[in-house]
């Protein structure tokens, strides 16, 4: 599974940007290999409008399968459910934590 | 002759200047509310029984029996009204500018368009305004819709939207001359400097008003003097004239002073 998650800074243990569609960047972490890569999201957050749809284009594009971040628009919404991508909402201050959270909350959905 | 009031910043007092020149004009005189973000010249006229009409604009359809997901329409949009999401193409009319090409570039032929409501006009003999609904970005779309259902009048005032953009010059395209309302501060210079700018590279003659003016040298003052601008009328920052805006009453003092701006202007 792959998972995403909005980022401010090129760094784990920085803030978790609360914004979906005018994220810096997003890290996208691989449960199958334990690693992670970054992607940047300067074109859509850089968009005059639609930044929200155009993030959606950049996970697909990624094969992202589930998204954390802050909040999420009603039209990213739309297209976050039309491209089949779990979103979850966090209150977490960094992505580090954001992760850890969703990951223990797997677990013990699993187990 | 149609005067649009503009001013780059908001919040300088173009609605202000607006109702108060619809008031001062001859008996012949029209008001267009082009501000249809947030249109409220309404608030200072006593109209009443204002006709309403809804305004709309084409937005693409797909029909998924055809669609093929090539994502040809979507890589074309350039704002973003149309995106492939995995195996299905969804669209965001509110982001959707109608300009046809997601039509024109389908392999499959399979997009249509069908009229979609961006928000409605109101008007009556002497005054219109346009209403947005909220969310759509069809702002020059609806500017062009107000003005085109303006009458012929002797006076025409249009109340221009804030800001230095397409709307604002959708807002002073039609006009014979335009009304800058500039406010005294850093932020409202800066703003009225690049309106300016703008209408002397459109060839557009302007003069401006000078509102909320606090000191006997103001900053705006001294910028027409600097560049040779025409200067039509100070306003003095006056508690009386935000009484009357709150309570959506004209200030029947300034009056003559807009008179006296008219005056000069035609």
């Amino acid at each position: 599974m792959k998972i995403a998650l909005s980022a401010k800074k090129h760094d784990l243990y920085n803030q978790l940007d609360e914004h979906f569609g005018r994220a810096e960047l997003f890290f996208i972490y691989n449960t199958e290999t334990e690693r992670y890569t970054e992607v940047s999201n300067k074109r859509a957050s850089s968009a005059p409008q639609g930044a929200g749809i155009q993030t959606v284009e950049l996970l697909i594009r990624n094969e992202v399968d589930t998204v954390v971040t802050g909040t999420v628009g009603p039209k990213a919404q739309k297209a976050l459910e039309a491209a089949g991508i779990t979103l979850y909402t966090t209150k977490q201050h960094t992505v580090a934590m954001a992760l850890n959270e969703l990951l223990s909350r797997e677990e013990t959905i699993h187990s | 002759m149609i005067i649009t009031v503009a001013s780059g910043k908001g919040g300088t007092g173009k609605t202000f200047a607006s109702v108060h020149l619809y008031a001062a004009g001859c008996p012949d005189t029209f008001l267009a509310d082009c501000d249809v973000e947030e249109p409220n010249a309404l608030l200072f006229l006593q109209e009443h029984d204002l006709q309403r009409r809804d305004v709309y604009r084409q937005v693409p359809v797909i029909d998924h029996q055809r669609c093929r997901t090539c994502g040809t329409c979507s890589s074309f949009c350039s704002f973003g009204s149309i995106a492939l999401l995995g195996d299905q193409v969804k669209t965001f009319p509110d982001l959707c500018r109608s300009c046809g090409g997601c039509t024109l570039v389908c392999p499959e032929k399979a997009i249509t368009e069908k009229p979609y409501e961006v928000g409605y006009i109101e008007f009556s003999e002497k005054f219109i305004q346009g209403v947005l609904k909220v969310g759509s970005v069809s702002v020059v779309h609806m500017i062009r819709e107000v003005i085109s259902h303006i009458p012929d009048h002797e006076l025409i005032i249009i109340d221009g939207p804030p800001g230095v953009n397409c709307p604002a010059m959708a807002a002073v395209a039609p006009a014979d001359h335009v009304l800058l309302v500039g406010e005294p501060t850093p932020f409202g210079l800066h703003d009225i400097t690049r309106m300016a700018e703008a209408l002397e590279e459109l060839g557009k003659p302007f003069s401006v008003l000078v509102n909320k003016v606090k000191t006997t040298d103001d900053i705006i003052s001294r910028w027409c003097r600097d560049h040779g601008y025409r200067n039509v009328g100070t306003i003095h920052d006056d508690y009386r004239i935000r009484q009357s805006c709150v309570n959506g009453e004209l200030s029947e003092a300034h009056i003559p002073v807009f008179k006296q701006i008219l005056k000069e202007l035609i």
